[in-house]
């Protein structure tokens, strides 16, 4: 069955009042009628029902979400990454309470907001009947009836003072191509920031700065590019020989040799290398080209004098080693290396 | 890493013998890279010197005593710097008590320094200017901090850590006297002791232990600075 | 007042009485509320300024945007060369840029005062000026969240700030009072503009009824669809309501907040416990003074002589007389209880103030502060000539500005070690970076004032339908109908 949809504008809220009353009493149920105001009129003025309050109830389940979200910044991240600042506790209390205080205050009103959204189902894109001249202050009553009913609703209304009269054949629900745009585009651009975000905080869209301190001038003669091995540097098994320096016996690899190389290498080695030797380390993202994974084939297909040499002199990237290591540790290392072999 | 001991790293700084040469201010720049700022930014308040000799003068002319008292970070064990910082850039080190400033977490906020009461943290507010050759003299071991961000005094933290890494490759426990910061290296007096006070025979221990001429600065702050100065009679600093 | 119920407000007949026929037009000139015109009218006076686009507009707008571009380019500089272009030194470590952030704060508070505390306790008069304030709330708020990010060694470092996670697993530490204000920052900011928001959708609907081109599909998407049904304006209330009573602690609680930024440290004259009413009471006296400088001025180039009326300025400067003296009373708390203990390095800090190189602006301040306005705002006559309550607001925009900055870099100067004292003059870059953030405010608000509606006309027509007189023997009193809760 056709619904009929009939606006009519009145200037006053008794006349108003006056023709909702004679339209209740035709069997125009409330919830059929709609009173549009450029300001607010109670219900009571109209003889209209209260309508439904639900605001007040999302805003405190917004409460109860900001309240999550604070108890998350505040005790999740002390408990997630416990660092100690001025021999306060881990967890303070007071600062906590502050964290709260807002994040509840923050929920409140955010839901508020969407609460209203949501229950007065906005954003309308799609046109409604509607009459501007609402907004100069008349009121209009909107009916919705049957079609045999609109003439006789309608002559009420003009009878009651009402003007400037619109009908509009209901017309059946249909999706509004604006308000899916509207979502989309919402939906989409905070999809787009979040991953903009991520990206950047995750360092998969690298930006450098100088001030990152990577590159330090205090380090910067260690770095490469550096000289080939000498030509009297003869990568042999057994003693090394590197000119101008003393022969350089190896170590034998005995257990306690293993250990100290093993300690050694998380103090000198690990830091690039990763502590399991496999090149994965919190760093080795920052060097292009990444350190070598020294468990791999061609790494430990290596002579140890080769390495010995590689520790002494530093090679691409990697800056010499030989301040950090004396020569006995260098083969500590070079036996520990040895164990991480696949 | 495997557990490396509990410490309470303390600096011991006899004034009845400090000279007021300098030199440990000299060593600093050295060691920890700090940069050497212009004549006209000291005149301007921004001189940097992670360790610094503060010179009072006691009494009225012509009966006048010049007095100098070094002054670097306290190393406080409730550091009032800490808890303000918003990135976690200086925190608390629980096992070898030392006040840790991470360069590459800090953002400049430079509320440390308002909250710090004995003034010993110093900001960047330039890049800082190695020329040429001086470029090799820095210090492999220590971060050249780059401009807006904090730095001060670390007990000279890279020598802490070299000497515990050199004995724990050695198996052998740290030896007094091992861990030698910069300053005390160049102190021509032996004014500055360092030393562990969780070991009860270091020499730091000796000297702090009832020695009625020790106090600590502002102690009435209650930031728990682990520096103690020693100084006999009374003198105007000491009030 | 007898009157027929369906007659509109605005036509009803005047008394025959000649007697309440004068009383009437004396109401009526002087109460908004009880001079209803022909709503088209109302409607066209607040729409068809925003349409004025005369040279002074364009001067004013081309000015205030060459400031903002300046502000920009200083700020780019400041981060290329680093903060060492500023007159900060070693123990001034805070300056102009943090006085700036406390000052645009402060504004930030009376906006929301205004709409939201007078809104609960139904002050009527607050009805035309609500929406200007919230306006300078945003805006003022915005200004002042950018300081900290100017203000920071490494600003592109400064979402480190933020609880997001990154690459560095490693989470803002909320023991740091930088934390709580952001918190409280982004709380009161983003609640702020959804508060404006909520109250400026029957506006907007309003102005798309009566626009067309560009603006009006503009306040099309705007309005949301805003039609003004039972169930939309239900909502409304009470979203506006959840807002009033949820902003009000906010609003005081980052003040509050901003003032612990400064008591937490151990440094001398800061470490007091009365400051944060102490800085919430400063806050709402230079807030209330901007407040009044933004009436008059858009008062003035708006043409909004019908709105903003002598109740408006006399109900503000009672206002502003009650905020200084509370401002005084704690001022005087801050002061009394260091100066009782005399301890030797909060004396240096008094002597500094009352003889010593600051204390032309410590004497400013407290004339600007306390003498002016005790002086001269107990007077009706004062409190509704513009002129003079313009000249008061912007003075004590003065003394307020003076406040921060003797709390701020010429407190810090001072500490216990006199080795390490020092003393702050501002340099070009932070002084240029200053105008350009008030200039930045300005802009905003010129550009915001030519797009939105700048007078709540809805809650302007419901006061008149609300508000009447009532003849009492011989005279006509004003009264207020307050139905429903």
């Amino acid at each position: 069955m056709a619904e009929v949809q009939i606006l009519g504008l009145f200037h006053e809220a008794t006349p108003t009042a006056d023709t909702i009353g004679i339209l209740r009493q035709l069997g125009v149920p409330d919830e059929k009628i709609t009173v549009m105001s450029g300001i607010p009129y109670r219900p009571e003025m109209l003889g209209r029902p209260r309508p439904r309050r639900r605001v007040a109830l999302i805003s405190l389940i917004g409460a109860g979400l900001g309240l999550l979200t604070g108890l998350f910044l505040t005790f999740g991240i002390f408990l997630l990454y416990p660092l100690e600042q001025g021999g306060q506790p881990i967890t303070p209390i007071p600062p906590t309470l502050i964290i709260l205080f807002e994040t509840i205050m923050l929920g409140t009103m955010w839901a508020a907001f969407f609460g209203l959204l949501g229950e007065n189902r906005f954003p309308v894109f799609k046109s409604q009947l509607y009459d501007p001249r609402i907004t100069e202050g008349h009121i209009g009553v909107l009916a919705e009836v049957e079609a045999a009913l609109a003439d006789q609703v309608e002559s009420i209304l003009k009878d009651n003072g009402a003007h400037h009269l619109r009908r509009e054949t209901s017309s059946p629900r249909r999706t509004d191509v604006r308000l899916t745009a509207f979502w989309a585009t919402v939906a989409g651009a905070v999809v787009l920031l979040g991953a903009v975000t991520l990206l950047i905080a995750y360092d998969v869209l690298k930006i450098r700065f100088p001030t990152n301190m990577a590159e330090q001038d205090s380090t910067a003669y260690l770095q490469g590019p550096r000289r080939s091995a000498p030509a009297e540097a003869i990568p042999i098994q057994g003693p090394v020989l590197i000119d101008g320096q003393p022969a350089s016996e190896p170590v034998p690899a005995s257990a306690e040799s293993v250990q100290r190389g093993k300690e050694l290498f998380s103090i000198t080695c690990a830091v690039c290398h990763g502590p399991a030797g496999d090149g994965n380390s919190p760093l080795s993202g920052f060097f292009t080209p990444r350190p070598v994974d020294l468990t791999s084939t061609p790494i430990q297909d290596l002579t140890d004098s080769e390495i010995y040499l590689v520790i002494t002199q530093g090679r691409g990237g990697m800056p010499n080693m030989a301040e950090n290591l004396g020569p006995a540790e260098r083969w500590d290392v070079i036996n520990y290396v040895r164990t991480l072999a696949k | 890493m495997p557990e490396l001991p509990e410490r309470k790293w303390t600096m011991v700084v006899n004034l009845d013998t400090c000279t007021g040469c300098n030199a440990c201010v000299v060593a600093c720049h050295a060691e920890n890279n700090v940069p050497i700022v212009s004549e006209e930014e000291v005149v301007r308040g921004r001189a940097m010197h992670w360790i610094r000799i503060e010179r009072y003068w006691e009494g009225e002319w012509p009966d006048v005593k010049a007095r100098y008292i070094p002054v670097m970070c306290q190393q406080c064990e409730r550091a009032p710097c800490e808890p303000v910082c918003p990135v976690y850039a200086t925190l608390h080190s629980q096992r070898e008590n030392l006040n840790l400033q991470v360069y590459n977490r800090c953002v400049g906020t430079r509320y440390c320094q308002n909250n710090d009461p004995y003034k010993v943290r110093f900001f960047n507010f330039f890049d800082p200017n190695f020329e040429g050759l001086l470029k090799e003299q820095l210090n492999p071991d220590v971060t050249v901090r780059s401009a807006g961000v904090m730095e001060k005094c670390t007990f000279c933290v890279q020598r802490i850590r070299r000497s515990e890494e050199q004995a724990l490759v050695a198996d052998r426990p740290l030896r007094d006297g091992e861990v030698v910061p910069a300053c005390v290296q160049a102190c021509p007096t032996s004014a500055l002791v360092f030393g562990d006070l969780k070991d009860p025979e270091s020499e730091a221990t000796r000297l702090v232990r009832g020695n009625q001429r020790k106090f600590r600065l502002l102690e009435e702050l209650g930031a728990e600075p682990q520096v103690y100065y020693l100084q006999s009679g009374h003198s105007a600093v000491n009030e | 007042m007898e009157t027929t119920h369906d007659v509109p407000i605005w036509r009803r007949p005047p008394p025959e009485d000649t007697e309440l026929s004068h009383q009437l037009e004396h109401e009526r000139r002087q109460h908004l509320l009880l001079d209803p015109r022909y709503p088209l009218d109302i409607d066209g006076g607040v729409l068809k300024p925003m349409y004025r686009h005369t040279w002074r507009f364009w001067l004013v707008t081309a000015l205030l945007a060459g400031l903002v571009l300046l502000f920009g380019a200083i700020w780019t500089t400041q981060m290329i060369l680093g903060l060492g272009i500023t007159g900060l030194n070693r123990p001034v470590m805070w300056a102009l840029y943090i006085v700036n952030f406390v000052y645009f704060i402060g504004i930030g508070h009376a906006g929301t005062f205004i709409s939201a505390a007078l809104r609960v306790l139904k002050i009527e008069w607050r009805r035309p000026i609500s929406r200007a304030a919230e306006t300078l709330t945003v805006f003022a708020l915005i200004a002042a969240a950018m300081f900290p990010v100017v203000h920071v060694g490494r600003a592109w470092k400064a979402y480190w700030l933020l609880p997001i996670p990154t690459q560095r697993e490693i989470w803002p530490s909320y023991h740091s009072p930088l934390i709580w204000d952001f918190t409280a920052i982004f709380t009161y900011l983003t609640c702020s503009i959804l508060f404006a928001y909520i109250g400026l959708l029957p506006d907007l609907a309003m102005a798309r009824d009566h626009t067309i081109g560009w603006r009006h599909r503009l306040y099309e998407v705007l309005a949301l669809g805003w039609r003004g049904t039972e169930r939309e304006w239900a909502n409304q209330e009470t979203a506006l309501n959840v807002f009033s009573y949820a902003i009000i602690p906010v609003m005081f609680s980052v003040h509050t907040i901003v003032s612990w930024d400064f008591a937490m440290a151990v440094q001398p004259g800061w470490h007091s416990t009365v400051f944060g009413p102490y800085f919430v009471i400063g806050a709402l006296f230079s807030g209330a003074g901007a407040v009044i400088m933004a009436l008059v001025l858009i008062r003035k180039a708006m043409h909004l002589e019908y709105f903003l009326r002598d109740e408006h300025f006399d109900g503000m400067g009672k206002f502003l007389l009650l905020l200084s003296l509370t401002w005084a009373y704690f001022y005087f708390n801050d002061y009394l209880v260091p100066w009782y203990g005399q301890e030797p390095v909060e004396k240096v800090l008094h002597q500094l103030l009352a003889t010593g190189s600051a204390a032309p602006l410590w004497f400013l301040m407290i004339f600007c502060n306390v003498v002016l306005p005790w002086t001269t705002l107990w007077s009706r006559r004062v409190r509704t000539s513009i002129p003079a309550i313009f000249t008061i607001s912007v003075l004590i925009q003065v003394g307020m500005y003076l406040e921060r900055y003797i709390i701020i870099p010429v407190t810090l100067g001072r500490n216990e070690f006199p080795y390490s004292w020092g003393v702050y003059l501002p340099n070009w870059p932070e002084s240029l970076i200053t105008v350009g953030a008030f200039a930045l405010i300005g802009l905003l608000y010129v550009l915001f004032s030519r797009i939105f509606p700048m007078i709540p006309v809805w809650e302007v027509y419901e006061g008149q339908v609300l508000q009447g007189l009532r003849r009492i023997g011989r005279a006509l009193v004003p009264t207020k109908a307050e139905p429903g809760d």
